[in-house]
Parts: structure tokens; C-alpha cells; sequence
């Protein structure tokens, strides 16, 4: 059938997702690591 | 007993407190120095103070001094502390030291993790003089919270003084109440006033002023400008009046200061972005997942499209009769949609058409009635049982497709449809009687009336009743709009006169056809009406069927329904006709359009040797007739069936020869 706008849509999709996906994943390193740093930061002020 | 002197030796006097002198002095056997502390006599007797003191002895923090003796000299008691080496915070401020916000929090939280120990003893222990004084500064840089005389607990109710600038406002009721003598009434003093006192220390030592310059309110402004807002807040909630408003324990202010770097505005902007890129990162991905299940839709909406256009190409296929593409396109679609019924249905019409009857059986038996994938559909599985019992019809399993029909019936749809088929088949297959009721039973649900009259035509020209039958198609012909349904009506009176040999009547019935239908349902009729002017022609003897049955030849040539046998039939009528050169015309077309074959030589020797009749002898030229039969006779080896007319035209040639033309 070919590339279709169904399966156009499928494919930004799941890749779409895939990237949120590792993107919340890498938030929760990241954002530790920030809120970690700035507390730090304040607490030397 | 062990003497006082026995085991310390008093080196120093450190000051004067609320509660007496305080010695330094030196452990004799351990060498460590010491804290030496009169207890003034307050009106408890020593047994009780003992008693308190050995309390405080268990006690064991790292921010409190370690109590380790009591002893009594005289009327005088005296407690042994560890000593703590530095400064207190009075000292510092009164030597101009500047404390920076950062430290203060720390000792804060020092200070508040000393006063959640002392105030989680049982029973609570109330410092109740946390003053600058009464903090020191050790050399690492951490505090000690001393001088414990003050202490009191919670169900003695007993206060013993105040310093002014750091005393809750209760405790300061109290004392004056006391001290004016008014009957107490009862103002609750528990750890909230060291919240209060300590508030209050730390008010002094981030800015420099006491409380007392300020009628015991602290100025928000200077306080925000040292501490910052969050820290600010802090200790003016430590400074409420009511103690209600205050914080309810060390602990709770102790985990208030914890949070303080929490507080700040930029880490509360840091969570607020932090948590919109998740709620944006959360959203995305809902978003995705909608788009993914969207997609997933119409991948299947255009699954659908694509075989609905696959079923219409396979009908377009068919009509066209195109049926090796058509297969193709079956299979394609059949790919696409396995359990769909219409690309399975469509390709059993196509074996159909090209009246393939034993494969469209067995194609409908293997590939649609086993077929466990198929979802069934009643109405087309009605149309397939149709093409299935007409199959069968077609060969002549006449018992078969009355099965078939009966499996028709079964669906439940469409058998109002293929009553008068099934009605005939049931005739065929000798139930002429069940036929009929099927018939009767149609007309009187009020099926349509006209194929069902046809349908009573079929089966009485079957039982051999050419009369009834043909006033059945008579009267279907008169009743029914269905033009098809005539034409076919017409033609099957046509078969019957033919049959009685009757063919002026026939004749006349086809003539009243071609009049009363519409042109595209006239090609059978035009085709079946030409033979009858030629079978009239060959039994009467008369041109005027010939010119007849040419004017129909022509007619069909002009709607482009013209095949080889149209031109075949032409030539011979023309020829018969004594029109050769229109013969010739029809000949040279039948050539270009057909290509050579044995047939067409054979016609143009015909009209040669008919030429070559009409001159005089003399003038006979017989070379042409030779050359277009030794063409027919070259062209005719390679074929199988037997010509009689070849057999004539060898006779003729013999005889041309013999006679010495050729």
C-alpha cells in the first residue's frame, strides 16, 4: 500500500513517543542534578 | 565521701550567671577542663535539685554541654559541666562580629535540633533562657547551647526569671504576674518559648539590634534586608506573640530552616520549569500516542478504501472481460482483506462469466464455504449460493442446485430474488409440481410478478407446453418495465416458434421486439431476426428476406456488435443477391479486421467463379479463381473440421480444369 498518511501518522508517532519517552526518562537524572546543584548554590549565599 | 578538691581544682572564675558564680576548673585525674556552676537556692530542696541534676547528666547531644557531677559544699550545690572552649554570640557581637546568613542558618538548626532533644525527654526539658549569652561559638565553628539553670519542666510550672530582648511574651507574663502578686492564672509556658527565645537570638545576631529596641516587634524590613524573605519569615513566625501562631516544636522549625533553600524563589522557579517541561513532555507523549492510535485508525479506514477500490476494479475487470487482470486484483485484495467477502464474491462472478461453471463451484465449495477466516455475510453469501446453484444449472446437476437453493433459502435474504430460477431448477430437476407452488407461493408474497411469470414460461416450455409457455412470456412481456427481462422474454417465444417452425410468426415477434425495445437490448434480437430472414429466404426463395436479413447484418454493424460471422453472413446474402462488388466490400473488411484465413480465399473464389458466370465465355479469365483457391486450399490444411463448401469448391475447380479454363 505504501506510505500512506496512516502510516505516516503511526510512524511520527511512535517516534514522537519514543522521544518523549526519553525525554521524561531523562528528566529525572537531569532535574535531580539541577535542583541539587541549586540548593547547593543557595546555600553557600 | 570524695571531696570536691579531691578531684577538681578550681583555675579560674568564667562569670557571673542568674544562676551563680561559674568556675573553670580541671578533672585532677583526667586532666580535662571543666564547668563549675553554683546553683543558687531557689526554693527547691536539694534533694529535688539532685534529682534534676541527674537528669541532665543522661543527657547526650552534640550541641549541649555533658553534665558530669553534682556536689554540695555547705548550703551550696554545684553542677560539673563539660567545658565548651570559644565564644559566646554576646561576646562576638559585643566585639563587632558579622555573622553571615548562611552560618546563622546553620547554628539555627543546631540550636533547634538541641531544643527538639531537650524537649523530647520525658519528661520535656525547657531551656528557658536562650539568649546570645548563652550560645557559644566552639573553634570548629558550631554551637553549644549552655546554662541550664534556668531549665524547668513542664509540670513543675515554676519560672524563675527573664531576660529582657529573648523571653517569650508568656514567660514574661508570668514573671510579672508573680511578681505583682496576682493569683496565677494560669499562662501556659511549654517549648514554645524557646522557639520564641531562640527567634528572638537569631533576630539579634542577623541584624545586629535587639528586639527590646523595638518594643519587642521585629522591623520586617531591616529582617528581610539581613536574612532574606524566606529566612525572615522563619524567625518572625519563631517571634509570634501567640504561641499559637509560633511553630508547635524544635522540630518543626528545625525542618522549616531545612527547607529554607527550597523556598527560595529560584528554586521554586527551577520546580515550576521542571515540572511544566514534564507536563509538556507528558503531553507530547499523550499526543504522540493519540497520533499513534489515529494513525492505527486510518491505516485500517484506508485498508477499507483500498479494497473497496479493488472490489470495483474487480466488477470494472469483469464488465470489461478482462478476467487475468481480474485475478490479480483478487488476489491483491484478498491479501489486504482476507475475511471480507465481496473480492471472493466478485471473483466467483468472474468465473462465472466466462462460464468456467466447475472451477466457480469449486472456488465457492475451497476457497469460500471452507474458508473458516471468512466472516459471513447473509445477503452476499445469498448471491453466492446463486452463482453456485446456477453453476450447476448450467451443467445440468439439476438435483445439486436444487440443494443449493434450498441452502439460499436457509439465509434468509434475496430469495424473492431467485424464486423464478429456482422455480425452473426445480423443473429441470423433475419437480415441476414444487415448482409451480414456489411460483404460486411468489406471487401471492407479491414478488415481482413479471419474472415470475417468466419464470412459469421457462419451467412450461421445459414440461414441453409451448402454448401455455408462450402466453406465460406473453403476459410478462406485456406487464414487466424491465427491458432486459423482455428481451429475454422475447427471445425464448422466439425459440418456441422456431421450434413449432413457425418462422413467419417468429419473425413477426421479433420485428415487434426491435420496435418496442430500447437499441442496446437489440443485438440478440437483430442477430436471431437475421437468421430467420435467411432461413425464409432459403425456404420461400424470396430476395426480399435476403435484402431483410442484410438490412439487420447492417444495422448490427452500425452499433458496432458486428463480428466475423456479420460480414461472413454479408457476403453470402450479397453474393446470393447477385451483389458481388458490396460482397467484395464486405470480403476486403472481413480481411482487414479478421486477417487471412481459408474462409475468405474460399469467398473470393465464389464470387470469382460468380463474376467470371456473368461474361461470355470467351471472355472468361479463370486465373484469379485459381489463384484464390490454391490460397483456400493452403490455408485450409491446417485445419481440422471439415468444410462441405471446400469440397464444392475442389469439384468446381476440377471442372474448371477439365474444361480447359485453367
Amino acid at each position: 500500500m505504501g506510505m500512506t498518511p496512516g502510516w505516516i501518522m503511526v510512524a511520527a508517532g511512535s517516534l514522537g513517543g519514543i522521544a518523549c519517552v526519553l525525554f521524561l526518562v531523562s528528566t529525572i537524572g537531569r532535574f535531580r542534578r539541577q535542583r541539587k546543584h541549586l540548593l547547593e548554590e543557595i546555600s553557600m549565599e | 565521701m570524695e571531696k570536691f578538691s579531691d578531684t577538681y581544682e578550681i583555675i579560674g572564675k568564667l562569670g557571673e550567671g542568674s544562676g551563680g558564680i561559674v568556675y573553670k576548673a580541671i578533672h585532677k585525674r583526667l586532666k580535662k577542663e571543666v564547668v563549675v556552676k553554683q546553683i543558687k537556692n531557689q526554693g527547691m530542696a536539694l534533694k529535688e535539685k539532685r534529682k534534676e541534676v541527674d537528669i541532665l547528666k543522661n543527657l547526650n547531644h552534640s550541641y549541649l554541654p555533658q553534665v558530669l557531677d553534682f556536689f554540695e559544699i555547705g548550703s551550696n550545690a554545684y553542677t560539673v559541666m563539660s567545658f565548651i572552649p570559644g565564644k559566646s554570640l554576646k561576646t562576638l557581637l559585643q566585639e563587632g562580629r558579622y555573622f553571615q546568613k548562611k552560618e546563622v542558618i546553620r547554628w539555627a538548626m543546631q540550636l533547634c535540633s538541641a531544643l527538639q532533644y531537650l524537649h523530647e525527654q520525658i519528661p520535656p526539658i525547657i531551656h528557658g533562657d536562650i539568649k546570645p549569652a548563652n550560645i557559644m561559638l566552639t573553634p570548629k565553628g558550631d554551637i553549644c547551647l549552655i546554662d541550664f539553670n534556668i531549665s524547668f519542666f513542664m509540670n513543675s510550672g515554676t519560672v524563675l526569671g527573664y531576660t529582657d530582648g529573648y523571653t517569650s511574651p508568656e514567660q514574661y507574663q508570668r514573671v510579672r504576674n508573680i511578681k505583682e502578686g496576682i493569683r496565677e492564672n494560669f499562662v501556659k509556658i511549654d517549648e514554645r518559648a524557646d522557639l520564641y527565645s531562640l527567634g528572638a537570638t537569631l533576630y539579634h545576631i542577623i541584624t545586629g539590634e535587639k528586639l527590646t529596641e523595638n518594643e519587642g516587634k521585629p522591623d520586617r524590613t531591616l529582617l528581610n534586608e539581613k536574612a532574606g524573605e524566606t529566612f525572615a519569615s522563619v524567625i518572625e513566625r519563631a517571634l509570634e506573640q501567640d504561641p499559637r501562631k509560633r511553630f508547635q516544636s524544635a522540630a518543626e522549625m528545625l525542618q522549616a530552616l531545612q527547607m529554607l533553600p527550597k523556598k527560595d524563589r529560584r528554586y521554586k522557579m527551577l520546580l515550576a520549569r521542571q515540572w511544566a517541561e514534564r507536563v509538556i513532555g507528558c503531553a507530547c507523549l499523550a499526543g504522540c500516542i493519540a497520533l499513534t492510535g489515529y494513525g492505527v485508525y486510518t491505516i485500517r479506514l484506508e485498508k477499507i478504501d483500498r479494497y473497496n477500490e479493488l472490489v470495483e476494479k474487480q466488477e470494472q475487470l469483469i464488465a470489461e472481460q478482462e478476467f487475468d487482470k481480474e485475478e490479480e486484483v483478487y488476489r491483491e485484495a484478498v491479501r489486504l482483506r482476507p475475511s471480507s467477502l465481496e473480492s471472493y464474491y466478485q471473483n466467483a462472478c468472474a468465473l462465472y462469466e466466462q462460464k468456467a461453471y466447475e472451477e466457480c463451484i469449486a472456488f465457492i465449495d475451497y476457497d469460500i464455504l471452507q474458508n473458516e477466516k471468512i466472516k459471513q455475510n447473509a445477503k452476499r453469501m445469498a448471491d453466492i449460493y446463486y452463482l453456485k446453484a446456477d453453476s450447476q444449472f448450467q451443467m445440468e446437476e439439476y438435483e445439486d442446485a436444487v440443494e443449493t437453493y434450498e441452502l439460499l433459502e436457509k439465509t434468509g435474504e434475496g430469495a424473492e430474488m431467485y424464486y423464478k430460477d429456482y422455480a425452473i431448477t426445480l423443473a429441470y430437476a423433475g419437480y415441476p409440481e414444487s415448482a409451480e407452488k414456489i411460483l404460486e407461493e411468489a406471487m401471492e408474497q407479491g414478488n415481482n410478478e413479471d419474472a415470475l411469470y417468466y419464470a412459469k414460461g421457462e419451467v412450461e416450455k421445459f414440461l414441453e407446453e409451448p402454448k401455455q409457455a408462450l402466453t406465460s412470456f406473453q403476459k410478462c412481456i406485456e406487464i414487466t418495465k424491465d427491458t432486459d427481462l423482455k428481451t429475454r422474454a422475447y427471445l425464448m417465444m422466439s425459440e418456441l416458434y422456431e421450434k413449432e417452425d413457425n418462422r413467419e410468426q417468429e419473425q413477426k415477434l421479433l420485428k415487434e421486439a426491435e420496435a418496442s425495445l430500447p437499441l442496446e437490448n437489440q443485438m440478440m434480437i437483430l442477430e436471431r431476426l437475421a437468421q430467420v430472414n435467411i432461413d425464409l429466404a432459403e425456404n420461400t426463395g424470396l430476395g426480399k428476406y435476403r435484402e431483410e436479413a442484410i438490412r439487420n447484418f447492417q444495422k448490427i454493424i452500425e452499433n458496432g456488435w458486428e463480428s466475423y460471422d456479420t460480414y461472413n453472413n454479408l457476403v453470402i446474402l450479397c453474393q446470393k443477391q447477385k451483389n458481388l462488388d458490396q460482397a467484395e466490400k464486405y470480403l476486403k473488411t472481413m480481411e482487414e479486421s479478421y486477417g487471412e484465413d481459408y474462409n475468405v480465399y474460399k469467398r473470393y473464389a465464389f464470387l470469382e467463379i460468380d463474376r467470371q458466370k456473368l461474361l461470355k465465355n470467351d471472355a472468361r479469365n479463370y486465373k484469379k479463381f485459381k489463384e484464390f483457391y490454391e490460397q483456400a486450399m493452403e490455408l485450409y490444411e491446417d485445419e481440422e473440421q471439415k468444410d462441405m463448401e471446400m469440397d464444392l469448391l475442389e469439384q468446381l475447380y476440377a471442372q474448371a480444369k477439365k474444361g480447359g479454363w485453367l
